[in-house]
């Protein structure tokens, strides 16, 4: 099975908001999309389910075009809604029967999400004796929270193989963002193909194998991340030491050096610089606390490849 | 096979019971059918008061003062007969007594005027404390007959009694005119014995004539064409803001994306439209039911434990009104009424897909009560003016034009005033608009759903529908090429 994005572009009058956009997941995992605000994330994602039309390009799923109809597709959307006053229960019944869930087995999955999502309470309120025959609470009694746990409950009800995740994490404490973040590694674990957007580097770094990054509806970087961060090399230096190395540094002539609080972080021009500075620093006897080299984040790449292009 | 259509029973489901378990629903509901229930009761409790005041008099004389000339007292004595009376007033005034006060009068006034007074009427006119009577002067000037009823306060007699006589004498006076014209008794008798004059004057295809009174039928089916026609205006006034909030629901609540991964915006539209619609008949039914029960319940006040069809009902149905229906055109009428109710249905929508906040749900409305007020409006004129008795061309156009079609064209079907073959026209016409409507409403929803600004304008709507069309041709084009 692959999913395949190719040359999607889409136009609002002379303003182009998706230029050419392709890329494809042969295998299962996590597909990121990220960029800025207005970089046309979402606007990808609603053309990939058919909710806006494109002017030009295809959206394959196993070779055909990917139609919600036919294609079991979930998608936990950046917007995120409920009926306010409509039952939770009712809610989700309904949303498992528009992706034709036989009823009884949607009962079973809501009864399994709600107790692993933890809002079995809500769902399934405890008789009192003041109300003994307590009804699953509407969704304006829920908090913000709780409401996106029903929505990702509503998003994976049907078990779907395509799973898109605008923003999945924002807007959550850190205990329920560990919760999304477990299940969604459950979902990679049952071979799904997760389209995710965020800004949060450190989760798609996280989860995502390949990424695109957008700006202004181009994609100015793509690939796999492991590769893409190997072709930059190491090139982050972190040093930290007891003494003062600022006339080493100078000496070095390094292309960035930004010095905070505690450490130097250093972007060196390759490995053997790096190796250079570290002998000379030990040879001169300053005491070190820390030495790290390493590739560059994923933020750190983001900055770099948006910032030069808004630059430009 | 999966079309723009599926999953719009789920949806219509879902409105459905969602908008049955709604308590604003429910009440209103409730409310309605109380007031239904309650209407008739009251105003035939109301009218029983009267009735009941009437079924005895505090006249028990009259005293005639007849300065016509034509000696009319001995013909009072024809008030006495039953076929005088309503049967609400049986026997009320059967035993008064007449008395002529004509010369007593005369000579008081003219003794006045002889002792160099004007006539004192406090004084010609005398009333005993203890007396039942009231003066009734009739008087002959320049063609005309006035009669004047007179009463004192001081005596048995009471105002209401009063006012109750003179609506019968007004009613009768004629009679005694006719008696004292020597009109016999028999002729009178046929006279009265003649409550409607009716006309032969058409064949069926047997050559057997039709009875039919065609000024009765004409009235009767002006009140069956005009009453449908104020019944779809109550309906479609009241269910038109509904749909377009259920329609604006999933918008304003951002759950539409979510249902766009299941289901397209044509379902979503023809779903909910279809639910709030049904939830329209189901209050309207619940309503006329109401009112069912109102019609009994007032049928048995002040009827003595019998049913009699309250007097505002039976006016409503009589023979004439619907001995034009007959099942092709009652069927033909209930499918325009439909597709009409769709049709409206659609429109409401249409001013739900063009707002994208609940807050603006009159602002989109304004649109559909704009069309309906049009539609309804020249409907109204047709009917109010007889035109759609005729073959005017005002009446084909407000039968033909799909806005006010709903309106006119069931009534006109059911009276006949409108051929079969028209009807079906009529229908095709609708239906066409409908599906015309239902794909153009599907569009502007699908491009307003990522839309947060303010309400759309028509001219807004109209732009949409043309984007709309440019990309679904350049769709159709694409799908060309990659066939290729």
């Amino acid at each position: 099975m692959s999913l395949e994005v190719k040359n999607i572009v889409k136009r609002y009058g002379e303003k182009t908001v998706v230029n050419n956009l392709s890329f494809e997941m042969k295998e299962p995992g996590v597909y990121a999309l990220l960029g800025t605000n207005g970089a046309g994330k979402t606007t990808t994602i609603r053309i990939m389910l058919g909710m806006l039309s494109k002017d030009s390009g295809e959206v394959l799923w196993n070779g055909k075009p990917l139609d919600i109809l036919s294609n079991n597709v979930g998608y936990l959307a950046e917007e995120r809604g409920l009926y306010p006053k409509y039952s939770l229960m009712d809610q989700l019944l309904y949303f498992a029967k528009l992706k034709n869930v036989p009823k009884e087995e949607a009962k079973k999955r809501i009864k399994y999400w709600s107790g692993r999502l933890q809002v079995d309470e809500y769902i399934y309120p405890k008789a009192t004796k003041k109300n003994p025959k307590r009804n699953a609470m509407n969704a304006d009694q829920l908090s913000k929270g709780n409401q996106q746990k029903i929505q990702l409950m509503a998003a994976l009800i049907s078990d779907p193989d395509i799973i898109v995740l605008d923003e999945p994490l924002s807007g959550l404490d850190p205990v329920n963002a560990d919760l999304f973040k477990t299940i969604i590694r459950e979902e990679i674990e049952k071979k799904k193909y997760l389209i995710m957007s965020s800004h949060q580097m450190p989760t798609i770094e996280e989860f995502c194998s390949d990424i695109t990054i957008l700006n202004r509806g181009n994609a100015v970087l793509q690939g796999n991340l492991n590769e893409i961060k190997k072709s930059y090399g190491r090139v982050n230096m972190n040093v930290r030491c007891e003494d003062d190395i600022s006339k080493y540094i100078e000496r070095f002539e390094f292309e960035q050096v930004t010095v905070t609080a505690e450490d130097y972080q250093i972007k060196v021009k390759n490995e053997n610089q790096a190796m250079e500075f570290l002998k000379e620093l030990v040879n001169a006897g300053v005491r070190l606390i820390k030495f790290e080299l390493r590739e560059p984040s994923l933020h750190e790449i983001f900055v770099e490849k948006v910032g030069s292009v808004h630059e430009e | 096979m999966k079309n723009n259509l599926t999953g719009w029973k789920s949806i219509f489901q879902f409105t459905l019971v969602q908008n049955l378990k709604s308590k604003s629903i429910k009440i209103t509901t409730l409310i309605m059918c109380l007031i239904a229930m309650a209407v008739l009761p009251v105003v035939t409790l109301m009218d029983g008061e009267d009735e009941k005041a009437k079924e005895s008099t505090s006249i028990k004389k009259v005293y005639v003062v007849d300065n016509s000339g034509w000696n009319l007292i001995e013909d009072f004595s024809v008030l006495k007969a039953d076929t005088y009376y309503e049967s609400h007033e049986a026997g009320l005034y059967t035993e008064v007594e007449y008395i002529d006060r004509t010369e007593d009068v005369l000579s008081k006034a003219a003794e006045h005027i002889r002792n160099g007074q004007e006539p004192d009427f406090e004084k010609i006119y005398t009333f005993d404390k203890e007396d039942s009577g009231i003066y009734l002067e009739i008087n002959h000037i320049d063609g005309n007959i006035n009669v004047s009823l007179m009463y004192s306060k001081d005596t048995k007699v009471s105002k209401s009694d009063v006012e109750a006589y003179n609506g019968f004498v007004q009613k009768h006076f004629e009679e005694v005119l006719l008696s004292n014209q020597k009109v016999s008794k028999e002729a009178l008798d046929i006279i009265h014995s003649c409550q409607e004059v009716e006309f032969y004057d058409e064949l069926n295809q047997d050559g057997v004539p039709e009875q039919e009174n065609k000024e009765r039928n004409k009235r009767d089916a002006y009140w069956l064409v005009y009453g449908i026609a104020m019944v779809i205006l109550f309906m479609l006034a009241f269910g038109g803001e509904r749909i377009a909030m259920s329609i604006i629901v999933e918008k304003s609540s951002k759950i539409m994306e979510y249902l766009m991964t299941s289901v397209k915006p044509m379902a979503v539209v023809v779903g909910k439209v279809l639910a709030s619609l049904l939830l329209l008949v189901i209050q309207f039914t619940a309503i006329f039911a109401s009112l069912g029960i109102s019609v009994v319940i007032a049928g048995f006040i002040n009827s003595e434990g019998t049913f009699r069809m309250p007097s505002a009902v039976s006016g409503m149905f009589k023979s004439g009104s619907l001995s034009s229906v007959t099942p092709v055109n009652l069927i033909l009428a209930f499918l325009i009424l439909v597709a009409g109710f769709l049709l409206y249905g659609m429109l409401a929508a249409l001013a739900g897909a063009a707002v994208s906040k609940m807050e603006e749900i009159s602002e989109g409305v304004k649109i559909y009560s704009f069309i309906m007020i049009i539609g309804a409006y020249l409907s109204i004129f047709v009917i109010s003016s007889g035109s759609y008795t005729g073959d005017s061309f005002v009446k084909y156009l407000a039968c033909f034009l799909p806005i006010s079609a709903p309106f006119i064209t069931p009534g006109t079907l059911l009276s006949a005033h409108l051929s079969v073959v028209f009807g079906l026209l009529v229908l095709g016409i609708l239906l066409i608009s409908l599906v015309l409507l239902t794909k153009f409403v599907a569009g502007v929803y699908e491009s307003m759903i990522y839309y947060n600004g303010s309400a759309l304008k028509i001219k807004d709507i109209i732009q949409i529908s043309k984007q709309n069309r440019q990309q679904a041709a350049a769709d159709n084009s694409t799908d060309r090429k990659e066939e290729k």
